[in-house]
């Protein structure tokens, strides 16, 4: 009887995710500082390059400025966020304990020593390098040798998903694994492709050459491996999101998933297109041929199909709840559907970013309009509302939803999380279309100033001002986010489980291609060798010339 | 919260997502639309490069 007592609380303990609070706590909090750093650092970024305020103008703080939030943002904020979402996730929705937790947490200290060790360098004006890994830019070994830490400590995080699928499978023998940890799987899967490409890059190139163990580095080559992990981060990124949309979303709002085969069909195929598509960031390069990027143009299109399932499965999700709501009519539904709730308001907001965001992809992804806004800040504007956009407002709501059920307790404030998150969405809005017109007036990106009394660039004042009031905007609402969160720790206590969508037509079992990876890897390497193996061999086949290294 | 019936419950579970499909169409076609003016309207209206 006291056996099968404990062994209730331990699956009690274990539905609650109690194996993984405190290590997803660590990683969110780590996430969110580094964001309100960013955060700063961004506003100050609109306001020097904008010209109105001289006294700001210093291309040295603006290039260090803009290396630091890049990292932040890119590499520091997404890898913490989606390391926190993984392990809490995976051990509420398998119901299982954390196997290795001491492993999980080496793997965190060494991604957060690896980020404290680039930001010194960073800080003190010495990786300067625009958050990229393109020489002949070089930054200080440190720089390079932290990155490696954090996309390793990374790693143990991917061990960690697929060991606890493998545990789950073995105890469930022919049963689906819950769609939410068959997304993290594939994301972890993902990840560890397409890093291959940056740590090709880190360890044979940049490392070396930045040391001085190498005279010069074949810029080229350092490019497209770089091109192999480039784009597909962005899917690293978004994956949380799409799983929430998925698997949260449609129980916080008191509806079903549409269909839960569809969800895993596009995490296949988001695994699968996702790794070669960044070749499409080499259309202007003069390494590679014009027939290599028109085939890699359709396969960057390719990415778009899992969007799509995405966005009709979780609309259709949203409508099946609007109808439950009461909603009626052809689009009736919108105006049942929860909007006071956080993550309905962020996955709505989100959707709205994604396909605004999505429509930019695809003229980046065309091979001549890419010609027109190569280089200029249609780009930046294009990922700062697909990632500031789509994936930060979805990872605003995972932390509403999660933190207050990690900790016991009642969100400080819905009804402040919801202003929250239009006030992202706004500020985002504000801050990225201008971004986008600019660049299609012809402004180029990376740039510190304009410092030309030209008609044109008279043209782009009004932008500028428009951007630093949107920078303003995403601050305030990043220490709302911050503010609401650090007040939830001490909010009266209540207990919620974390519970997960339900399909509309459960199935306990699913093909065993939707339930396994094994052969999607198998299909990834052909992939990958066909579409990266001329374009990377050619550099080994055919005399190139290195570069010595430019910068610091 | 609508106080729906387990019938109209039932139906709603089984109906078709109208809603959704107009509103993937409506985008489908302002994407379209929008793709074909940066074409049309901006890429070649630049030109040929100088």
């Amino acid at each position: 009887m006291a056996t099968t007592t404990a062994s209730m609380q331990e699956n009690l303990s274990e539905s609650k995710g109690q194996h993984s609070v405190s290590l997803g706590l660590a990683n969110f909090w780590v996430a969110m500082i580094f964001l309100v750093v960013a955060l700063i650092l961004g506003v100050y970024q609109v306001a020097e390059r904008s010209g109105f305020f001289p006294a700001l103008e210093s291309p040295t703080l603006y290039f260090a400025s803009v290396s630091t939030h890049g990292v932040l943002m890119g590499f520091v904020l997404t890898t913490f966020m989606i390391m926190g979402f993984g392990y809490y996730a995976a051990t509420t929705s398998l119901k299982m304990s954390l196997p290795g937790k001491g492993f999980a947490w080496f793997g965190f200290w060494l991604a957060l020593v690896g980020v404290l060790i680039a930001a010194v360098p960073l800080l003190t004006g010495n990786a300067s390098v625009l958050y990229t890994f393109y020489p002949p830019l070089v930054a200080h070994p440190a720089f390079y040798i932290g990155a490696t830490l954090l996309v390793v400590g990374s790693w143990v995080w991917c061990i960690e998903m697929i060991w606890m699928m493998m545990i789950w499978k073995k105890q469930h023998p022919g049963e689906a694994v819950p769609l939410v940890h068959f997304g993290n799987t594939a994301n972890a899967v993902m990840w560890l492709w397409t890093t291959i490409g940056v740590a090709s890059e880190m360890l044979f190139q940049l490392i070396p050459w930045s040391l001085g163990l190498l005279e010069t580095v074949d810029v080229g080559l350092a490019r497209t491996l770089f091109s192999w992990t480039l784009h597909a981060i962005v899917y690293f990124w978004l994956f949380p999101a799409y799983i929430a949309l998925y698997t949260i979303m449609p129980k916080a709002i008191g509806g079903k998933l549409f269909s839960d085969e569809m969800g895993r069909i596009a995490f296949v195929m988001l695994l699968v297109f996702s790794v070669p598509i960044g070749f499409h960031h080499l259309y202007m390069d003069p390494f590679h041929q014009a027939g290599w990027k028109f085939v890699h143009m359709f396969g960057t299109f390719m990415v778009a199909l899992p969007t799509l399932f995405t966005g009709f499965t979780v609309i259709a999700s949203m409508e099946i709840a609007g109808r439950l709501r009461g909603g009626k009519g052809l689009l009736g539904w919108i105006g049942a559907l929860p909007w006071k709730e956080p993550m309905m308001a962020a996955s709505g907001l989100a959707m709205i970013m994604l396909a605004f965001g999505g429509f930019g992809g695809m003229v980046n992804a065309s091979y001549s309009l890419n010609t027109m806004v190569h280089n200029t800040q249609w780009v930046t504007g294009h990922f700062h509302l697909i990632f500031g956009g789509t994936v930060v407002v979805m990872y605003c709501a995972i932390l509403y939803h999660m933190f207050p059920r990690m900790l016991g307790r009642q969100l400080y404030s819905k009804s402040m999380a919801v202003k929250q998150l239009w006030l992202w969405t706004i500020g985002m809005f504000v801050l990225t279309i201008p971004w986008h017109v600019i660049g299609v007036l012809g402004q180029p990106r990376r740039i510190s100033s304009t410092p030309y009394d030209t008609p044109l660039v008279q043209q782009w004042d009004v932008h500028e001002g428009a951007m630093i009031v949107g920078g303003a905007l995403l601050l305030l609402s990043g220490l709302m986010l911050v503010w609401n969160l650090l007040k939830t720790h001490s909010a009266p206590q209540e207990a919620s489980a974390m519970e997960y969508a339900e399909p509309i037509h459960a199935a306990p079992r699913v093909p065993h291609l939707l339930n396994s990876f094994a052969f999607w890897n198998v299909v990834i390497l052909i992939y990958i060798v066909a579409s990266y193996g001329y374009p990377i061999a050619q550099f080994f086949l055919n005399p190139t010339f290195g570069a010595t290294p430019w910068g610091v | 919260m609508g106080d729906l019936s387990p019938e109209e419950e039932k139906k709603v579970l089984e109906s078709s997502p109208k809603g959704t499909m107009t509103l993937l169409i409506i985008f489908a076609i302002a994407t379209i639309l929008g793709w074909l003016y940066m074409y049309f309207g901006m890429f070649l209206t630049h030109g040929p490069v100088n």
